[in-house]
């Protein structure tokens, strides 16, 4: 029996229940001092040096402050890479590096002190005073004014742009058009404007890094998924060479998208370490974790189906735009679905980006997918209303056989089976056609679907496998635990690679010592890893097979480890890498359909999400019962988009001015997830693709479907609040 | 404020069992004494201000907030943590159970989730009711004996925020422990 597909428990779960699992903020070292940020509190200006002068001489004579570091003292911090900064959201400006302030929370100095409650104190000592200048705080601020000039050698950067591509993925592009120029003039048109809000990644484990200093060499414990890239960055900050830094990442309680790129409090972090010559501990508050650590920034779309009678779409315009900071670049890619989901001659997509006074934002679980496929899968839900076909019908109607982008064929798609499938299950056939048609005691009731789909995406890395006398053959790459189950997949992929006991292998991640791979992130882990993994484990069980011909079965293997020769142990020590995807001829995606159903208590504007049924097609499913609690999670994530996170700035201060409120217990609905679970060879020789982020995608459009069918209001600006379901409805004002 | 810089209590706490005495800063909460002073790490922080429930412990049989109790308040108090939940190498009931039921992802917020678990259990026990007690069957509410159906403990839990989305399987875990005690 493989190890592979079987419903095993998590390698780490008894650690996790009984308290021992280690994470960042749980390390500690003797003579450890703590550190406290201090943030802008105006969204744009220049702080008055005298004022910050007077503070650091306050809070310098606080009890056991030991440090109080600042713009004027801090010494001085090269630029990040350009390649981490030019097209990923790293702030190209260093920290703490002049006076000028471009966003509220910008970091303005660091109190270093013996305790934590010491450090916090001193930085509540800080009073800084600023000479204000207007802020833009919206895209609109932006685009209705002119742009100023780039300040700061092109570290400060103002205006609108129009990235051409997807971060460094040139081939998702996010200005495209095929087909004829002019839109069709005959045909049923549906025109429509969404929104989405300012939305925060919120990960339970709030940022952390512990920074030592010995001599010359710095180690980090940081609550990172890319060491490797923040090793990098910090090399470059600190001007010293990457070998010298060694970054430790325990178990990660939490990304979502968040502790990657924005690394500037890690390099303060290090730098107030060799200021004091002691351990620092810096440990970011909640507040904070919603301006510095990055979030998913605002979209306004603009979307247009034109469609035959019988359905068939002619014409899809999606025109996003979005937000960035003056300091970084980063381009929510809403409309990147449109261009594949469903056959569409005529296409076009467009992006504009403005920089604006606001903190710098980033990845978060479906960049482009979760506020895009928002936009597009309620404009078709809202075309099967207007044609009158049933909303899982239309799409199959529109199916796409190949990827019209590239014209070639999918390495693996079979969402015909996930609506198919999803339909069954939920018993989508009794669905009355017309809204406000069910209703159960005093409440409306609401059924609505979505498709999902997110890339299969996959880079090199590589694996060191280690075989020691205990019989353990140990795997280990810089990859991350953050709570995906990746130590536990992969323990299963070198089980069979090897012929291994499960009991004999272990998976190790989680330090810049082991060898390369990416950041944990864009669904790509498993599959990438998990290529090296594979990899060295069939590389492993040759070399075995080559010094013991003849020697089968588990037992018989782990016997002879035990007794092995240290020249055995060292022929099965080595590292291999693997290879990015190549060009295989074929496009790797993965798809899904959703179903829903919702009460709708309009008395109270009360929504409650009852039902769900999640059919995905993601390859092959390495453990079904991690791959169902990775799909839930990402279901839920997706319906606290829908229903309540927003990030509450105050439009005229920009100050968060109330609390970010996600899903708790109480929301969850019942779920029924499926898998089709045909493995992809396309992508990988495990045949998976990432399913980190499909389980969110096309998930505020199912409820905001949903609700549609419930109430008939179409609501197209997340979250669906219950001021949205109270305000009294107009269909005309929500149209474009 | 010169006195808050300096002024100190010393508390004695039973904590899993054990004694123990610590001189504290009167600005310290039970949840960083517990981590930084006493080592007991296995309890989170997630917000610091009383949001996320990722601390909670049990004080004097009571679940409470770490992050939100002054450690300088509670002398002389009985105190649990996750560490204290296991009989040596035998999990609890409930700590098997969300093993088994992959009750987490990536286990931050478990501490809490497991702390909670265990004082529902013992609440629901001795009777307490819920709001969603009053929204099932007002007859059974008011002589005090509700079923501990799952949304009972939904809502029994709802201070206690995952973000990984795990609460499905956590509620499988509680349910399937508290139905067998029944």
């Amino acid at each position: 029996m493989t190890a592979v597909g079987r419903a095993l428990d998590r390698v780490e779960a008894r650690a996790k229940v009984t308290g021992r699992a280690v994470y960042t903020a749980d390390v500690a070292m003797p003579r450890l001092a703590h550190a406290a940020l201090v943030q802008s509190e105006v969204p744009h200006g220049q702080v008055v040096a005298e004022s910050l002068l007077r503070a650091t001489e306050i809070a310098s004579a606080a009890a056991g402050v030991l440090r109080v570091i600042t713009p004027l003292n801090c010494p001085p911090l090269k630029p990040p890479p350009r390649e981490l900064s030019d097209d990923m959201p790293l702030e190209r400006r260093p920290p703490l590096s002049d006076l000028t302030v471009q966003h509220v929370g910008q970091h303005l100095a660091v109190v270093v002190a013996d305790t934590l409650e010491q450090a916090t104190y001193g930085a509540s000592l800080m009073a800084i005073e600023y000479e204000t200048l207007p802020a833009q705080l919206s895209a609109r601020d932006v685009l209705s004014a002119p742009a100023a000039a780039d300040d700061g050698d092109g570290q400060l950067r103002h205006g609108a742009y129009r990235p051409d591509h997807f971060v460094k993925l040139d081939d998702e592009k996010l200005q495209d058009r095929r087909g004829p120029n002019d839109e069709p003039t005959q045909g049923i048109k549906v025109e429509s404007r969404f929104s989405t809000p300012i939305n925060a990644h919120y990960p339970i484990e709030l940022a952390a890094t512990v920074a030592a200093w010995d001599g010359d060499v710095l180690v980090v414990h940081d609550t990172t998924r890319w060491i490797t890239g923040e090793r990098q960055a910090l090399a470059a900050y600190l001007d010293m060479p990457e070998q010298n830094i060694r970054i430790v990442a325990p178990l990660v309680g939490g990304a979502f998208g968040s502790k990657s790129f924005l690394w500037m409090h890690v390099a303060l972090c290090a730098v107030a370490a060799r200021e004091v010559e002691r351990p620092v501990k810096l440990v970011l508050t909640r507040n904070q974790m919603f301006s510095s650590t990055g979030h998913r920034p605002r979209t306004e779309q603009h979307l247009t189906l034109v469609a035959g009678a019988d359905g068939a779409i002619a014409s899809t315009e999606q025109h996003t735009v979005t937000e960035t900071s003056t300091v970084a670049h980063f381009c929510e890619p809403a409309g990147l679905s449109a261009r594949f989901l469903y056959q569409s001659p005529r296409l076009v997509v467009s992006h504009t980006v403005a920089r604006t006074n606001t903190p710098t934002p980033c990845f978060m679980r479906g960049p482009g997918e979760a506020p895009g496929l928002f936009a597009l899968e309620v404009a078709i839900d809202e075309l099967a209303h207007a044609t009158g076909i049933d909303p899982v019908a239309l799409r199959m109607r529109n199916d796409a056989d190949v990827d019209q982008v590239s014209g070639r064929p999918w390495s693996g798609k079979h969402l015909r089976q996930c609506y198919e499938q999803g339909a069954e299950r939920f018993g989508w056939d009794g669905r009355p056609t017309a809204p406000r048609s069910l209703r159960r005691g005093d409440v409306q009731i609401g059924w609505g679907m979505a498709t999902a789909t997110y890339p299969g995406r996959r880079m090199p890395a590589s694996c060191r496998v280690t075989t020691t006398a205990d019989g353990i053959v140990r795997f280990a790459s810089a990859t991350h635990e953050v709570g995906t189950g990746v130590r536990t997949v992969m323990s299963q992929v070198a089980a069979d690679a090897t012929g291994l006991p499960l009991a004999n292998v272990r998976f190790e991640s989680g330090d810049s010592s082991f060898p390369h791979a990416p950041y944990s992130g864009a669904s790509q882990t498993t599959a990438t890893v998990g290529s090296a993994v594979h990899a060295a484990g069939l590389q492993w069980r040759k070399r075995f097979g080559e010094r013991h011909p003849g020697r089968n079965g588990a037992a018989a293997v782990v016997a002879a480890l035990r007794t092995g020769s240290p020249d055995l142990l060292d022929e099965l020590t080595f590292t291999v890498s693997s290879d990015g995807r190549g060009e295989h001829g074929s496009v790797s995606q993965s798809f899904g359909a959703h179903f829903c159903e919702v009460e709708v208590d309009e008395a109270i504007g009360r929504v409650t999400v009852t039902r769900w049924v999640a059919v995905v097609d993601c390859g092959r499913v390495l453990n079904p019962k991690l791959a169902r609690n990775q799909v839930m999670g990402g279901v839920l994530f997706g319906l606290g988009m829908a229903l309540m996170e927003q990030v509450p700035y105050d439009p005229r201060t920009a100050q968060v001015i109330g609390e970010y409120y996600v899903p708790t217990h109480a929301d969850v609905p019942d779920f029924d997830i499926g898998f089709v679970d045909a493995p992809d060879f396309g992508l990988d020789p495990i045949g998976v693709r990432g399913i980190g982020e499909i389980g969110t995608c096309g998930v505020p459009a199912a409820i905001a479907n949903a609700i549609f069918h419930a109430t008939g209001k179409r609501l197209r600006d997340l979250p669906i609040t219950i001021e949205a379901l109270m305000t009294p409805f107009d269909p005309e004002q929500t149209d474009a | 404020m010169p006195e808050a810089e300096t002024s100190c209590r010393i508390v004695e706490l039973t904590v899993n069992g054990g004694a123990r005495r610590a001189t504290v800063d009167v600005r310290s909460t039970l949840l960083d004494l517990l981590r930084d002073r006493i080592g007991l790490t296995g309890t989170k922080k997630g917000c610091d201000h009383g949001l996320c429930g990722a601390c909670t412990v049990t004080v004097d049989g009571e679940r409470v907030l770490g992050c939100l109790t002054l450690a300088a308040s509670i002398d002389g108090s009985d105190v649990v943590t996750v560490e204290g939940l296991a009989d040596g190498d035998e999990l609890s009931a409930l700590q098997q159970a969300f093993v088994e039921h992959d009750g987490f992802q990536c286990g931050f917020c478990t501490s809490g989730q497991l702390s909670s678990a265990h004082a529902l259990l013992r609440e629901h026990t001795r009777g307490d009711l819920s709001a969603a007690s009053f929204e099932a069957d007002r007859g059974a509410a008011s002589c005090g004996r509700v079923c501990l159906t799952n949304d009972e403990i939904r809502e029994r839990m709802a201070g206690n925020i995952c973000r990984c989305g795990a609460q499905a399987n956590i509620v499988t875990a509680i349910a399937e422990v508290g139905r067998g005690r029944a």
